[in-house]
């Protein structure tokens, strides 16, 4: 599935399968030993930390609809999720770095999805101007 | 009961174009006044939180490995093949915490081979909820086993793993969702789809 195999729509397949369902999979999964640590007084002030972009704050980047999205997502279950384990002492919260040079800016990626785009959106995009 | 005198101003004050004026008067000299008071209480405020953050302060939970009667500290972090979470996973080893580190791929297990300190890197595909499971029982597995001299608990959970995807809504067809997709799948992204779309 990671492969870009096909248009967009696999684009916001694999954002927010990975970037929103990926959260909340993990939390669900390691939630449970927290809240047990938590009420057992073995260990307190456990945290869950989010790695949310900026794309999580600032909406609306130009052709980056998917990521935007799901990050919006994973920010807002962040934040509920810090209300709905305040009470078990479980410290929730998010962390937004901007753009680094790390192995998510991929350059390839948007030109390799143009390849793969029919004729007349290309056309209706500006190709052969 | 007031005065008749406090009683006739208070009148006046609220007939018709009287009482806009006197209105817009009064707030506008709260505002004034205050807004001073105000930006000097945030910048207080900010420059006091700066302070703090320099110090640091006491974190009660800041690992210590020579400190044997204290537990070891144990960090999950999700996406530790490259970028961020490598470098989070690296650093979490190096400060003294005992660090899950989760890679989508084997072949990332090499970054933490002569890592520092305790990395111990764990298979998680966090798109699967098998996956999540086996790594969360991996990790639950080495936080009950008490044969180290030290207890270990769990501390934080990370989620770190993410994948950066670009195009422009109109260039999405939604048709390719049936291709794609399995059915399990395309039912729970149908659903994100509409929230979306909404």
């Amino acid at each position: 599935v990671l492969t870009t195999t096909g248009r967009n729509s696999l684009c916001h397949l694999v954002c927010s399968t990975v970037n929103y369902f990926g959260v909340i999979r993990c939390c669900k999964a390691f939630i449970p030993l927290l809240k047990k640590q938590a009420q057992a007084g073995t260990h307190k002030g456990g945290r869950i930390i989010t790695m949310t972009s900026m794309a999580g704050l600032v909406p609306g980047e130009y052709g980056f609809s998917t990521y935007c999205a799901s990050k919006h997502a994973a920010q807002s279950l962040t934040e509920s999720l810090r209300f709905e384990l305040a009470n078990f002492g479980i410290q929730v919260m998010t962390v937004n770095p901007s753009f680094h040079n790390t192995s998510i800016i991929d350059t390839v990626q948007p030109l390799k999805l143009w390849e793969t785009l029919p004729s007349e959106v290309k056309v209706e995009y500006g190709e052969g101007k | 009961m007031p005065s008749p005198l406090a009683h006739n101003i208070n009148a006046q004050l609220h007939k018709d174009a009287i009482s806009p004026i006197v209105h817009a008067f009064f707030w506008t000299l709260v505002f004034q006044l205050l807004t001073p008071f105000a930006v000097l209480g945030l910048w207080t405020r900010a420059i006091v939180q700066l302070v703090f953050m320099k110090r640091g302060g006491d974190n009660e939970y800041a690992p210590s490995s020579s400190d044997n009667k204290k537990e070891q500290l144990a960090v999950f972090i999700t996406g530790c093949d490259s970028g961020f979470g490598k470098e989070t996973a690296i650093w979490a080893a190096t400060a003294g915490y005992v660090v899950f580190a989760g890679c989508l791929f084997q072949e990332s297990f090499d970054h933490f081979k002569h890592g520092p300190g305790t990395i111990l890197p764990i298979q998680i595909d966090v798109t699967n909820n098998d996956s999540v499971a086996a790594a969360f029982r991996i990790v639950e597995n080495l936080i009950n086993d008490t044969s180290g001299n030290q207890k270990r608990v769990f501390h934080a959970l990370i989620n770190n793993a993410g994948i950066g995807r670009q195009g422009l809504v109109d260039w999405l067809d939604l048709a390719d969702f049936q291709k794609v997709m399995d059915g399990k799948l395309a039912r729970v992204f149908e659903m994100y789809f509409w929230s979306y779309m909404c």
